[in-house]
């Protein structure tokens, strides 16, 4: 399985694979630093996201014997063990285990009258901070241990996203208040300019933007970013940077994919590029392992797939024909290979490559299907969100919301994710629903949802009507958000992307693109929270880089606080292909989320 | 016409030789004992040298001189009780003077709180130059003391071998040294060990003690130790505030029955045969070579060595015998290279290495120079000099002028020597000739035909040797005019000659006063160059170089800041921040904070205020606010820097240093930082939390925690086997919901809480009624649900009215709840039941997702109002003339076609007829 899993990064405008590169020369250094047979123990949070980065067999090479998730009561110590390597995010709940860890098995150590102890050496990613060394001092294990840290910043996913896989920052930033999130989010751009040189325009929208894009001049300034040499133009230059605040579109993520990929997520869930494709609907041969079977199989789902890259931004509506079409092909091909010359041969028994993969979606859309447009339900979900974002059907919503509950007792993210639907389109939960919808949720859910449910109020999720005016119709109207007649199969705007509506988050990208940024975009106005544009020049930079585009498309890092949906990068990634703009995206994000991903994380 | 400077040469066997003035009046006159009243009255080097004991850096760095105790004071001139030390640069400036005989106090400078003692320096054994330019001077107790240029003390180490004593308490030879730069007073006890060789070295010094009984006095033993000293921290060029640690090594001696030591040379790492420090000694008739493992005698022939040293290159070493032998062998002792008889008698007072062929020795009024072949060149001398040593020549101090001694290059030679027809010579004599307007240039260009470029390099090379600018100016006119008929000599040749000699100027100029040759500039390297500048104070020139060679001017701009804090002790802090900012501004990326840290060292804690309000790396300013005290400052900067590590940081120092009130009034006003803080407290469930709360006024907060906290405390296992428990947990939740009605927006909250005690209570009763059930964490629905299955429909109802279940609700539940378990009978009962305010549709979706039998379907369906929906449901569960019926009812000829569609071919003829009977009623009707 190793190495299939990591999207090849090569078309990349960025240097990512060269950032892959050094973040696993990184990885194995600290390795490498203890000598001997090591075991590795894995915050559960990361041991996904770093298979992106790193894999087991390189591991094993430099000495990991045994990989262990880190959870309660876990035992590393079994005899031979000498050393422990824990890698993990830096959250107090983690040091807490690990601190057990250590103390347990020094004691164990003392009990047996062991001559040699175990050594333990704890990484923390992206960074060590201050509060994580001081609870590992308080628990008395700090000066027995080596303390550093794995400054894996950002992960590639694919030639044109990366990702900072941090799932809590929405959470912390709009509940709790505490925004050190962003701090990672700043030191991630900064990374990047290190690499790529500084990014010559900002723009943003949103009070989390705004933090980050101060931080990250801050940042910038203290690394001598403009005094530091500069790619040469053309090379890996980034032109703009765009930041979206989610809190500024929390609609979006609350709709229904409708993408290939998109969709895959909503119904399977994709998990660091790997989607399970459960196992009932086996797979052909009977080649692979009993056992895998049973778990369903994990594919990758990323651009070195070639069939991938073609389908998974259409409207899913649209796979199937493509797929059908395809299938034509490679026959019709077939059929005439008798009047074929050898080359014509070869050249077709090449083709025969992409066979598995087209077998692959095959299977994988006919799935989809399944559960989406051949379900009742999902289609009258659909109906209910599509209704709301015409600014009807308010009423039947809740009433809906309650029938999900009461009748098909649906997961409470899902009920919550159209509660949130309902607040967002209409200012606020109407009053009489509201206290009967949250009432409801108690009474099913049980009164220790309370919590989870006033973390929703807290983020702006959900919140009661509490009267005033409604600036979402204004919002639709400025922004076209709502587009009637969209032919989903030949799109010509990124509405195809939800069947209609165009996510807000991608329209603010282009209004952001245009001449005087977001900062003079009047519409940007009726969304809450500060919008900015400012320009930053390296010193000794030539008059000449302005605006980079003489004769190349200029390169747009647009970076989602909060988290981006599939949906949304396809979104992104339409624009970049229409004439309009003349740019190429490059995502990066907080976290790659859907709806319920995102209420879930407020859980 | 210039005269050739081959006149100057002399010759030594077949090589050249050449003693340069390169400054003059160097010495000054005796000082006076008592100490200066003016620094400008005593800037001059102290005559005569012959007075003096010196120590002298390389890489023409300072020498240090203290007054020779053994020689007679002159009539006349006052003793100086003192033992001044005086450090001076090559030119004779003096750069710094310190008192070598005063009572040191320990514990000195700012920087160490320890309780300040008072000790004796000893009889100062030896002292010398460190590559860093710290000077070490080694007293006979073994304590060493090191000090920079300035004559500024940085750092002390008492007996540094006192825990190498025969029976002393800490006897661990593998222990570092104590690294607070005092040592323990008590850490000796046991024998005495006394000093009594030193010898200085790059990184250290090795030294040689006696080890004597202390009752009897008897000695014991010789012992050799390697002191080495390791900068703290900083690399070489901090060393100047910064004294380095002291990390000792013992190393094999030879024994007392060996005879005394006579000599003692030192072979660096880099270049001694081992590759470690290996130390050669003469003692008795032999010579010993020793490192930490080994003592190997080398006999030598001619009887006791009284004076050693060893070439620059670390290959061969010179010898002088008491027979009056000079002799040169290599390192291994396998090769006897030179023997050279001296006519002098007694033995010479300095014995020295000129490059790496030949040999200087040096008697009181004569220098003799023995070259590889056993030549010879004698040099008179009115006055006393000292000879120091450099890789590439020999520089005499003398009273009155500094002058080098060294072989005259081969290119220089190849250039000068009278009758050359080198094409060096011939390049360099066109030019003279093109001077002179005479044709000879050009044939002289011609003569020289294919080997320009050699000539031109020639050239080049030569003008780097010479030390007159004017004959460098020649040497470089000359190289250009080779250049202009030979275009493919690369440029930067040319440049880097002339920077290098622009630099080597520079440095060289009598204010200045470092005479590298250019060979030492390259091997001292740019960069410790421009920091030896900038400690000797010349920070404009430093600066001018490191922006030459583009090095980075942070390190001079730091040095010179420093500098100006330390001095300015007149100046306003005002004064002196605008100054220090308006220069360091102006390099971008380099740090104010360690300005300002140093600032605060030297108790200028305002001034280091004052200039941390302009260093722009915030997490450099905060950990020094707090440190100075600035704890407000320190916070606010932090959160302004939205790094929340950085917050944390200071929050802790803070907290950990005033009351928690206190510290919880600074938290209050700042939000940010209040909400970390109760984020940290939550996540850490520390005790204080609710304390934090309570005074920020936080109700809701406190609520919430204190609702998840019993949460936490009582699960519902616990509660439902434990009595106590379980009413710990209704009355915590009563708790609860009081401290939400603190605030008016939580109604909810509060009323929740209630609810969920008495969901509890009702559960309770519940189960007391029906043993063997559990209810207790179920939810309301799901209790309910619980209650369908068991048909007990008293409490069923009582749990719908008590939590205000509404009917559709009821309903939906009760659906579900039968559909699940596929009771279709209770289900079609409860269809029966009364009419459904939920219509009939969920129903069928219920039965039908969960397997139900058509029968129940149709049932079912039938009670569907609608009739259109009715026809669809029928259809789709393929009872064709149901729904054919149920269309017909709607009249949509739409429908019915597509009922039929749905029929398709599978249908009976029955049905199909069905259909187009209707259809025909319909069009009939239509």
């Amino acid at each position: 399985m190793s190495g299939g899993v990591q999207p090849s990064l090569e078309g990349s405008l960025l240097p990512l694979s060269e950032l892959r590169a050094s973040a696993q020369s990184n990885l194995l250094n600290l390795i490498d630093r203890r000598p001997g047979r090591k075991v590795l123990v894995l915050d559960p949070k990361i041991s996904g996201p770093l298979a992106l980065v790193a894999n087991i067999g390189m591991l094993k090479e430099h000495g990991i014997e045994k990989l262990y998730h880190l959870e309660k009561n876990l035992s590393v110590a079994d005899g031979t063990t000498r050393e422990v390597v824990f890698l993990v995010r830096p959250t107090i709940a983690n040091v807490r285990l690990i601190s057990e860890q250590i103390i347990e098995a020094e004691e164990r150590s003392a009990k047996r009258r062991e001559a040699t102890t175990i050594h333990f050496s704890v990484y923390f990613t992206p960074r060590k901070t201050v509060i994580c060394e001081r609870i590992l001092e308080e628990c008395g294990v700090l000066g027995s241990i080596q303390v550093d840290e794995f400054p894996l910043w950002l992960i590639p996913f694919d030639e044109d996203v990366l990702s900072l896989e941090i799932d809590s920052v929405f959470s912390d930033v709009t509940v709790e208040g505490d925004l050190s999130s962003l701090y990672d989010v700043a030191s991630a751009i900064v990374q990047l300019q290190k690499v790529c040189g500084l990014i010559p325009r900002v723009t943003g929208k949103g009070a989390c933007a705004k933090v980050v894009s101060n931080l990250a001049q801050r940042l910038a300034l203290e690394n001598d970013l403009a005094g530091s040499p500069q790619p040469t133009e053309g090379a890996s230059r980034i032109h703009d940077l765009v930041l979206i605040d989610r809190s500024c579109d929390l609609l979006s993520p609350m709709c229904t994919q409708l993408t290939y990929e998109g969709l895959v997520d909503e119904i399977l869930g994709i998990n660091n590029g790997l989607v399970e494709v459960p196992a009932a609907r086996g797979a052909p041969g009977g080649a692979e392992p009993q056992q895998q079977q049973r778990r369903g199989r994990r594919v990758p789902l990323n651009s070195s797939d070639v069939l991938f890259r073609e389908l998974r931004d259409l409207n899913f509506g649209s796979v199937g024909p493509k797929l059908r079409n395809k299938t034509m092909h490679m026959r019709e091909e077939y059929q005439d290979i008798n009047t074929k010359g050898f080359s014509e041969v070869h050249q077709f028994v090449k083709k025969l490559n992409i066979m598995p993969v087209l077998d692959r979606h095959t299977e994988l859309a006919s799935l989809i299907q399944e559960k989406s447009a051949m379900d009742e339900k999902f289609l009258r979900r659909l109906r209910c969100e599509q209704d709301l974002l015409d600014g009807r059907g308010v009423d039947q919503a809740c009433e809906y919301a309650e029938e999900l509950m009461f009748l098909e007792r649906a997961p409470l993210e899902s009920v919550l994710r159209l509660v949130s639907l309902v607040s967002q389109v209409n200012g606020g939960v109407p009053k009489k629903h509201y206290d009967a919808l949250r009432r409801g949720i108690l009474h099913l859910y049980g009164y220790r949802s309370l919590a989870g449910l006033q973390r929703v109020q807290g983020s702006g999720l959900a919140r009661r009507h509490e009267g005033g005016r409604n600036a979402f119709p204004q919002v639709r109207k400025a922004y076209r958000l709502v587009v009637d007649e969209a032919d989903d199969a030949s799109p010509t705007d990124i509405s195809y992307v939800y069947s209609g509506y165009a996510p807000l988050s991608c329209r603010l990208v282009d209004a952001a693109l245009r001449p005087g940024g977001l900062e003079q975009d009047e519409a940007a106005r009726l969304i809450p929270g500060p919008q900015f544009t400012f320009e930053q020049r390296a010193r000794g930079a030539g008059q000449g880089g302005e605006g980079g585009g003489d004769g190349g498309r200029r390169t747009v890092l647009v970076c989602f606080i909060g988290g981006v949906t599939f949906a949304e990068i396809s979104a992104l990634r339409f624009m970049g292909s229409q004439g309009g703009l003349d740019v190429n995206f490059v995502v990066m994000a907080t976290k790659l989320i859907n709806g319920t991903t995102l209420v879930k994380s407020l859980m | 016409m210039n005269l050739s400077p081959a006149g100057e040469w002399s010759a030594c066997g077949e090589r050249f030789y050449h003693k340069k003035e390169v400054y003059s009046h160097v010495g000054g006159p005796t000082p006076s004992t008592s100490a200066p009243k003016h620094p400008n009255q005593l800037k001059r080097m102290p005559t005569p040298l012959y007075e003096y004991r010196s120590a002298c850096a390389r890489f023409g760095g300072p020498v240090a001189l203290i007054r020779d105790e053994t020689i007679l004071l002159e009539v006349g001139s006052t003793y100086d009780p003192n033992q001044t030390i005086h450090i001076a640069s090559m030119n004779g400036e003096v750069s710094g003077r310190f008192p070598w005989k005063e009572n040191h106090v320990s514990g000195s400078g700012a920087s160490t709180g320890a309780p300040k003692q008072v000790r004796n320096k000893g009889k100062l054994v030896n002292f010398g130059w460190t590559s860093s330019l710290v000077l070490l001077c080694v007293d006979d107790s073994g304590s060493v003391f090191q000090y920079d240029t300035q004559g500024e003390l940085l750092r002390t180490h008492f007996e540094a071998l006192s825990r190498y004593k025969l029976g002393s308490r800490s006897n661990n030879p593998f222990g570092d040294d104590h690294e607070d730069g005092v040592e323990d007073l008590d850490g000796g006890g046991g024998s005495d060990l006394v000093v009594t060789h030193c010898e200085v070295w790059d990184e250290g010094c090795v030294v040689i003690a006696i080890e004597r009984d202390p009752q009897t006095g008897q000695r014991i033993s010789r012992r050799c130790f390697s002191l080495l000293c390791q900068s703290g921290g900083g690399s070489k060029e901090s060393a100047h505030h910064q004294g380095g640690f002291l990390q000792c090594e013992e190393l094999k001696c030879p024994g007392l029955e060996a005879g005394d030591i006579h000599a003692v040379c030192i072979a660096e790492p880099l270049t001694s045969i081992s590759g470690k420090l290996e130390v050669f000694l003469a003692v008795g008739d032999s010579i010993f070579v020793v490192d930490a493992q080994s003592c190997e005698r080398q006999s030598v022939d001619k009887g006791p060595i009284l004076l050693m040293s060893l070439c620059p290159n670390g290959q061969l070493l010179a010898a002088y015998a008491e027979s009056g032998d000079l002799l040169v062998v290599s390192t291994d002792f396998t090769q006897f290279l030179t023997e050279f008889q001296t006519s002098q008698e007694d033995e010479p007072d300095q014995l020295v290495w000129c490059g790496v062929d030949s040999v200087v020795m040096r008697w009181e009024e004569e220098l003799v120079m023995v070259g590889p072949y056993g030549d010879s060149v004698a040099y008179n001398y009115d006055d006393s000099v000292i000879l120091i040593p450099e890789c590439d020549g020999v520089r005499i101090l003398s009273d009155s002028s500094m002058e080098f001694l060294y072989r005259v290059p081969d290119c220089m030679v190849e250039v000068y020597r009278p009758g050359s027809t080198a094409p060096g010579a011939l390049l360099y004599d066109a030019r003279q000739h093109f001077d002179n307007q005479t044709a000879r240039a050009d044939e002289n260009l011609r003569q020289i035909g294919e080997e320009l470029e050699g000539a031109i390099d020639t050239c080049l090379e030569a003008a780097g040797y010479s030390f007159d600018v004017a004959e460098q100016k020649r040497l470089l006119r000359a190289a250009s005019d080779g250049h202009v008929f030979c275009p493919s000599y690369p440029k930067d040749k040319f440049r880097d000659s002339c920077e290098s000699l622009r630099v080597l100027n520079g440095i060289r100029d009598a204010s200045v006063g470092i005479p590298l040759t250019l060979l030492q500039y390259q091997a001292l390297t740019p960069q410790v160059l421009v920091s030896r500048l900038a400690n000797a104070g010349h920070h404009l020139l430093a600066c001018r170089i490191a922006e030459y060679k583009d090095l980075g001017i942070d390190r001079v701009l730091h040095h010179w800041a420093r500098q100006k804090i330390l001095k300015g002790d007149g100046t306003t802090d005002q004064e002196l921040c605008d100054s220090i900012v308006e220069k360091l501004q102006r390099s971008h990326g380099s740090s104010i904070a360690s300005v300002a840290s140093y600032a605060f060292q030297r108790n200028r804690k305002r001034l280091a205020a004052m200039l941390l309000e302009f260093e722009t790396r915030v997490a450099k300013q905060v950990p020094l606010l707090l440190e100075i005290g600035e704890s407000q400052r320190a916070i606010d900067k932090a959160i302004e820097s939205g790094d929340a590590d950085l917050v944390y940081y200071a929050l802790f120092y803070v907290k950990q240093r005033i009351s928690l009130q206190d510290f919880l009034e600074l938290v209050n006003h700042r939000p940010q930082a209040s909400s970390l803080f109760i984020s940290y407290c939550k996540k850490t469930e520390s005790d204080s939390l609710k304390t934090v709360l309570q005074s920020m006024g936080r109700h809701e907060d406190i609520a919430s925690t204190t609702f998840e906290e019993i949460l936490q405390e009582t699960g519902h296992e616990d509660a439902a086997q434990d009595p106590a428990k379980f009413a710990a947990l209704v009355s915590g939740l009563q708790r609860t919901a009081d401290l939400y009605t603190f605030t008016k927006e939580h109604a909810f909250e509060s009323r929740a809480c209630m609810e969920y005690a008495k969901l509890l209570k009702s559960q309770r009763k519940l189960e007391d009624s029906q043993t063997h059930t559990r209810y207790t964490g179920l939810s309301v629905a799901e209790s309910m649900s619980q209650c369908v299955m068991l048909g007990n429909a008293r409490a069923l109802q009582q749990l719908k009215s008590d939590f205000k279940i509404t009917d559709k609700q009821f309903w939906y539940l009760r659906i579900r709840t039968l559909a699940q378990a596929q009771d279709w009978n209770a289900l079609l009962e409860l269809a029966n039941e009364k009419k459904s305010p939920v219509g009939y549709l969920p129903f069928y979706n219920a039965a039908r997702e969960r397997g139900a039998p058509n029968s129940v379907l149709a049932q079912i369906i039938r009670k569907i109002s609608d009739a259109r929906s009715r026809a669809e449901k029928f259809a789709a569960i393929g009872m064709v003339n149901e729904a054919a019926e149920a269309a017909a009812a709607t009249k949509d000829q739409d429908l019915l076609t597509k009922i039929r569609g749905m029929a398709g071919t599978s249908v009976n003829s029955l049905a199909s007829n069905a259909i187009e009977g209707i259809r025909g009623k319909f069009h009939g009707s239509g």
